[in-house]
């Protein structure tokens, strides 16, 4: 028999269903509370897997895991504060169509646009998960640090007026990441001799700090003021995008499902680079670049689909040859283990079956988790009624249990209160946030990887350039940074010409 | 408080930290070691010159002209910014105090209560009530008995 008829026989029970529903209610509770992460549900789930049979297993796994990944819009969209990092691009566009009376249709767009990358990306998977596989394999530190490079560059498209403002976030960012024991010696740094701040600033407990505090520090001042938002009962309307939008939107759909598949296929990278690059090529690629960030659907499409298209691209090495590209892929891969699974080439060969059954419940958790979040649209729609500056205290009640449940230690609360503090301080300093984010997510691959090809190459730098790949990612940086410049030339060019004709 | 003089204040401020971080690279981190081209002080040394070298250019722009100039506008911290700054931070040092004695039910509904009446000014006790202890048994239910998740454990009232 065909291993995908056997694949769909044995997928095809009431065990599976469940598995697959109570794994991505779990997921989509995890990811849209802000500290809450997937890869923590995974971690609560694994151990409620060992009882069940294969099947049901793989499901609840993958559910809980696409599920957590989709969840993450919900808060980014509604309250500005993003469930996971992957979906913090997601909050620049989505949380102003928020504001502008647009949630429902901002949460039908992420949604959409979440499914169509995550299938893309296992569509992708099927044809080329050997090639890729092999491809993002052979990528070396050299390599790493100079797609790093290019990530951080996208800070300039994130920097909104000021490049310099955008790089000081950048570098704060990367700044706090050094905190703790350093990656290669293990030497302690601004640890101030103390044990719990050895593992360093949690990059969640730096994100819940950054986006949520000043959040309802901002809706207590509002209210304070008078100047508080109140929404009316058309928001609460159900609005799917329409195939014509979704059409008007098929290349940024389709460019983003590759960046995230590429970008997930490539261990250590994962899903916020991908969604910072997918919306900054969003950006670029636009005809009216400036709506960017001032509540456009294309700035929540294309972080979306890409943070989505990465669930696809993250399995591609766990399956071809058995290695996890981030922390949620290394749990399922333990969970898959302890099923007596051993991804690899192996597998293929020996267990197709194994391999149709993985895509097949990938899809079918894919199926369920945005027929979840379509139907949930209504029930979270309402959430924005409640008056925001009780929203502010819900909120304030979540960052501290979010921040102690990472590590369960209200140690991690302080840090997250300083870190809120510095977040206030920055915003009202007019130094956007999200470049500092994007330097905590890619700060730590950064220093290891850099350090790791100069002591390969005994500390020359030709390692950077000897290497065509990259080369090719500095050159893309260069090109990032050189078109950034050019453009805010003309701009200034443009605006200098307008004042001399009045 | 204008663009420029908010730009000054905020470069000083960053300047400031890139010194002192510099200098506890310097004092505290030692440099690399069997010859190594880069230690563990290299890379946030790196970091904090580039943060000394970013905040020179703002406050250099803030005089000079340019993008990071004064654009007219006013960015005042009024009293209504800073009674919501420490209402938070208040509300938040209450909370982890409480949690770390309490336990994390009767913590949140003690300050969560606290927060509504002396904050918010909230009279109805249905109110204070209802979202205090819904937002505490809600959050208890849903993330400690449905999830497993752990939640703090107070000193004095251990288990709740």
């Amino acid at each position: 028999m065909h291993p995908i008829v056997i694949a769909l026989h044995a997928a095809a029970t009431w065990q599976v269903f469940a598995a697959t529903l109570f794994g991505s209610v779990v997921g989509l509770v995890f990811g849209a509370i802000p500290g809450l992460t997937y890869s923590m549900a995974l971690a609560m789930v694994l151990p409620l897997t060992f009882g069940m049979a294969n099947e049901p297993a793989i499901a609840a796994m993958l559910s809980t895991y696409i599920g957590g990944m989709t969840g993450g819009a919900i808060s980014a969209i509604l309250i500005g504060v993003p469930g996971t990092p992957s979906a913090a691009a997601t909050v620049f566009d989505g949380h102003m169509l928020a504001k502008n009376g647009k949630a429902s249709l901002a949460i039908g767009t992420a949604t959409v646009a979440a499914g169509v990358g995550g299938i893309l990306s296992l569509v992708i998977m099927l044809i080329s998960v050997q090639v890729l596989a092999h491809v993002a394999l052979a990528f070396g530190p050299a390599e790493i640090t100079a797609l790093v490079i290019f990530g951080l560059s996208t800070i300039c498209g994130l920097a909104e007026k000021s490049l310099v403002r955008g790089m000081i976030g950048g570098v704060l960012g990367l700044m706090v990441m050094a905190i703790g024991q350093d990656p290669i010696d293990g030497v302690q740094r601004f640890t101030f001799g103390t044990v719990t701040m050895l593992q360093g600033v949690d990059l969640l407990v730096a994100m819940i700090g950054l986006f949520a505090v000043p959040h309802a520090i901002e809706a207590l001042a509002r209210w304070a003021r008078g100047e508080e938002t109140k929404v009316g009962e058309l928001a609460a309307k159900v609005e799917l995008p329409s195939i014509a939008m979704l059409a008007g939107h098929w290349w940024n759909l389709l460019r983003s499902g590759l960046i995230g598949t590429v970008i997930g296929a490539i261990p250590g990278t994962g899903g916020p680079i991908a969604a910072f690059l997918a919306y900054d090529q969003a950006k670029r690629f636009h005809k009216h670049p400036e709506r960017m960030g001032k509540g456009d659907l294309a700035g929540v499409i294309a972080p979306e689909a890409a943070n989505h298209a990465v669930t696809g691209g993250a399995m591609i090495p766990l399956l071809g040859l058995g290695i996890p590209g981030d922390p949620a892929t290394a749990i399922i891969l333990g969970g898959l283990l302890i099923h007596g699974i051993q991804p690899g080439p192996m597998l293929f060969a020996e267990k197709p079956a194994v391999i149709a059954n993985i895509y097949i419940l990938f899809l079918l958790a894919y199926v369920v988790v945005v027929l979840l979040q379509l139907y949930g649209v209504r029930l979270f729609v309402r959430a924005l009624r409640v008056p925001p500056h009780l929203l502010a205290v819900g909120i304030l009640v979540m960052c501290a249990v979010g921040s102690f449940a990472i590590r369960n230690t209200l140690f991690d609360v302080v840090v997250m209160m300083v870190i809120g503090f510095a977040g206030y301080f920055l915003l009202r300093a007019r130094i956007p946030v999200a470049p500092v984010l994007l330097g905590l997510v890619l700060g730590p691959t950064l220093e290891r990887e850099s350090r790791t090809a100069l002591i390969m190459s005994e500390g020359h730098l030709s390692i950077f350039w000897t290497s065509p790949t990259a080369l090719l990612f500095f050159a893309l940086a260069i090109l990032v940074i050189g078109g950034h410049l050019v453009g805010s030339l003309r701009a200034k060019a443009q605006a200098r010409a307008q004042e001399q004709k009045a | 408080m204008t663009s420029s003089k908010s730009d000054r204040l905020a470069g000083s401020i960053l300047l400031l930290v890139a010194l002192a971080w510099i200098a506890g690279c310097y004092w505290t981190i030692p440099d690399a070691a069997g010859g190594a081209r880069v230690g563990p002080r290299g890379f946030p040394l790196a970091m904090g010159v580039m943060l000394a070298v970013l905040s020179a250019i703002l406050i250099a722009g803030s005089f000079a002209g340019g993008d990071d100039a004064d654009d007219g506008e006013k960015h005042p911290i009024g009293r209504t910014d800073v009674w919501a700054l420490a209402c938070t931070f208040g509300f938040l040092g209450v909370y982890v105090a409480l949690m770390a004695w309490f336990g994390f039910l009767i913590g949140t509904v003690i300050s969560t209560a606290l927060f509504l009446v002396v904050v918010l000014n909230k009279r109805a006790p249905l109110l204070v009530a209802g979202v205090s202890l819904g937002l505490a048994v809600g959050v208890w239910f849903i993330l400690s008995k449905l999830m497993g998740v752990y939640l703090p454990h107070g000193t004095i009232v251990y288990g709740l």
